[in-house]
């Protein structure tokens, strides 16, 4: 059994009347990469900023490593490390300035965080912008600098909070890169986002958050699966005979078959490899195919099926 | 990693261009277009003998003492301050009209009393010496109360054989326009604010992220915070003594030859600029901008109601509504180096530091009510 590094007990936590966290439970193990996603308003940042003992909460539990987090927890806090969304950097330090003094906070030797701030330059990509400013920077590279600002200390719980908001695709990539290779090194993640291709990308397990509820939890594929949401795959095919038809209805998996204008729409229920065995069949029957789509389930069919709404809308 | 912080906040703080500017390069443009404007001005004078009439009446008459002290300050010699001219009210209501005395001390219910018609240094100077007689014989009243054995002649002898009340030491000169600098000093000081904000905001989690990235790490927040107001002292203290280096030696300020006191009542008076933008940092939720325009229009205030553009109304303050010149820092700082400049003794220029030290622990106990939250309600 995985250990856990976080867990939160109906957490419940009010603004004015409004509830915005309607008795929240959930686990982190260690070592995992969860995802946090839910649209803008959802309880994210909110849940987030309990979990740091930055937020008064109404009534609810939360431990990390095992202790109750409160705000004099410092050897907690010496093991988390934390991105928030919006950029929070010294415009009159240098990359490598910023990074040294927020390592500071945490790290005391001189010489190992030396050690420190340059791995986390490297692992964030900005070597070669180690004297420039952060006015000097892009609005990615400046991104970049947030993250190795809040992981620079080699912590053992990474908490980021919508890290790649309006970042170009090139740091975007960077980024997941350098989360990734954080997670590989030992470090238990939670992302939050609402952006549901990342959290495909990076994350082994996903929490799905709406107005201060989790509506939906688990693997990715565990998720899909839970609504049943179909692939649906699209084949240019020329000259496809009745009888053949008719057995690609029979196949494994298949739901629905039609075909008009040479072109095959099939429906596969949940399963593996139904693309490929469709494709094989018609090889194998001397069908030529040009054109092939499939479109899988997405994290926001998820969504609009559990909520009726678009993850990316403001709630 | 209290070094640690202390010195990557001073980083900060010396490389903020916008906030150098203000704090240290202003206030010299500033000064240097006071000289400009002043130097055309005839502000020099020669430390006059004081043109005074006394109220000859029966109250008099039964005060020796006081008439002794005036007849001493009186008497023809090189430390003559006064030239005193026994009359009646009404006589001396004539000369004060025709402006052939600055004042008359009249004596009424055992209470001693000045009339001016104007305000100015040499009426400052005969409410000193009015003020100084009368805690002086407050002091021995209490004495002889506590024990009648004291040898109270002698103590009466001592004092009315003090002539020493306003015999200028340090300066053979007076120029009136030097309060403008000295306000500007006050202000200067008070310019430490920005600093001590600037602190507030980027330690708070509620105010910027600067401060969430704080709270969350393990260091205290008050101890990261009181390491960044020393860097905003040592950046603020170095801007003021950067300022009067620059008025003593470039423009030619006389501050008199009290080196070490000017230093010691701008370390008080950086101490309470910091702590007045500290208190005004943490109290409120508004944007820095914000914070920063209230600071500026807060210390302009404060330094016009010290004098800096209308030198009367430091005395106006003092005389309808002197509680708002004591807790005014920029006043007390001016007033600190007025002290210094025109008193021989350090009595006024002690007071001023006692109330500005006053001033900063107060303002910085409502500033730590406001910081000593853990938790946040809102962030």
């Amino acid at each position: 059994m995985n250990k856990k590094i976080i867990e939160i007990k109906k957490l419940v936590k009010y603004y004015g009347k409004n509830k915005v966290l309607n008795s929240l439970s959930f686990d982190v193990n260690e070592g995992e990469i969860l995802g946090l996603l839910g649209p803008n308003g959802s309880g994210k940042s909110t849940t987030i900023n309990c979990l740091l003992s930055l937020l008064k909460f109404n009534s609810g539990s939360i431990k990390i490593f095992g202790e109750e987090m409160t705000p004099e927890s410092y050897e907690i806090k010496r093991n988390i490390g934390v991105v928030f969304q919006n950029v929070a950097v010294f415009d009159e330090l240098t990359v490598y300035e910023n990074i040294n003094y927020f390592c500071g906070l945490y790290i005391n030797d001189k010489d190992l965080r030396k050690k420190y701030v340059m791995e986390a330059i490297e692992l964030v990509g900005l070597n070669d912008f180690i004297k420039f400013y952060p006015k000097q920077l892009s609005g990615g590279l400046l991104r970049r600098l947030n993250i190795a600002c809040g992981v620079s200390h080699k912590p053992k719980l990474i908490i980021l909070d919508e890290p790649t908001v309006a970042v170009d695709p090139q740091s975007r990539n960077n980024i997941l890169d350098g989360i990734k290779k954080l997670n590989s090194m030992g470090a238990t993640i939670i992302y939050t986002t609402h952006y549901m291709e990342e959290v495909e990308q990076l994350c082994n397990r996903i929490i799905i958050i709406d107005k201060g509820n989790i509506i939906a939890s688990g693997t990715k594929e565990e998720i899909k699966e839970s609504i049943g949401i179909k692939e649906k795959v699209t084949v240019k095919v020329d000259g496809l005979s009745n009888e053949h038809i008719e057995k690609i209805i029979k196949m494994k998996n298949v739901e629905h078959v039609s075909y008009s204008d040479n072109n095959l729409y099939v429906e596969f229920s949940n399963g593996n490899h139904n693309l490929l065995n469709l494709l094989d069949y018609l090889k194998d029957n001397k069908y030529k195919c040009e054109k092939i789509f499939s479109e899988l389930p997405t994290l926001n069919d998820v969504f609009l099926e559990l909520t009726e709404k678009e993850l990316r809308d403001n709630v | 990693m209290f070094k640690h912080i202390y010195i990557n906040r001073l980083k900060i703080f010396v490389k903020n261009k916008s906030l150098i500017f203000w704090t240290m390069f202003f206030p010299i443009i500033l000064g240097t277009f006071f000289n400009m404007a002043f130097s055309n001005l005839n502000s020099t004078e020669k430390f006059n003998i004081i043109n005074i009439a006394v109220i000859n009446d029966t109250n008099l008459e039964n005060n020796k003492g006081f008439k002794d002290v005036i007849d001493q300050l009186s008497k023809k010699s090189n430390d003559q301050l006064f030239n005193t001219k026994y009359t009646s009210i009404k006589d001396a209501n004539k000369m004060l009209e025709d402006n052939k005395i600055d004042g008359y001390i009249y004596i009424k219910n055992n209470d001693i009393r000045m009339m001016i018609d104007s305000n100015g240094i040499n009426q400052t100077i005969i409410k000193s010496v009015i003020d100084s007689y009368k805690q002086n014989i407050s002091m021995v009243t209490n004495i002889y109360n506590y024990n009648p054995n004291v040898m109270i002649n002698n103590i009466m002898d001592d004092i009315n054989s003090n002539t020493d009340y306003f015999k200028d030491t340090s300066n053979n000169y007076i120029d009136a326009t030097v309060i403008y600098f000295y306000t500007l000093i006050g202000m200067t000081c008070v310019y430490g604010g920005f600093w001590g904000c600037k602190s507030i905001n980027e330690s708070e989690a509620n105010l910027s992220y600067h401060g969430a990235r704080l709270v969350v790490s393990p260091v205290h927040k008050l101890k990261a915070l009181i390491a960044s107001l020393l860097a905003a002292f040592t950046v603020q203290y170095v801007e003021v003594i950067v300022l009067l280096i620059y008025l003593m030696f470039v423009i030619g300020i006389d501050f008199g030859n009290q080196t070490l006191f000017i230093f010691i009542l701008s370390f008080f008076g950086c101490l309470a600029g910091i702590a007045l933008g500290s208190l005004i940092g943490a109290s409120n939720k508004k944007s820095e901008n914000f914070k920063t325009g209230l600071l500026s229009s807060v210390s302009m205030f404060m330094s016009f109601l010290a004098g800096m553009m209308y030198m009367d109304m430091k005395m106006i303050i003092a005389n309808n509504l002197p509680i708002l010149g004591y807790i005014n820092p920029v006043n007390l700082i001016t007033d600190g180096f007025y002290a210094l400049y025109y008193y021989p003794t350090y009595d006024r220029f002690i007071f001023n530091i006692v109330l500005l030290s006053i001033f900063t622990v107060v303002i910085s106990l409502i500033t730590y009510l406001f910081l000593r939250r853990k938790k946040y309600d809102s962030i």
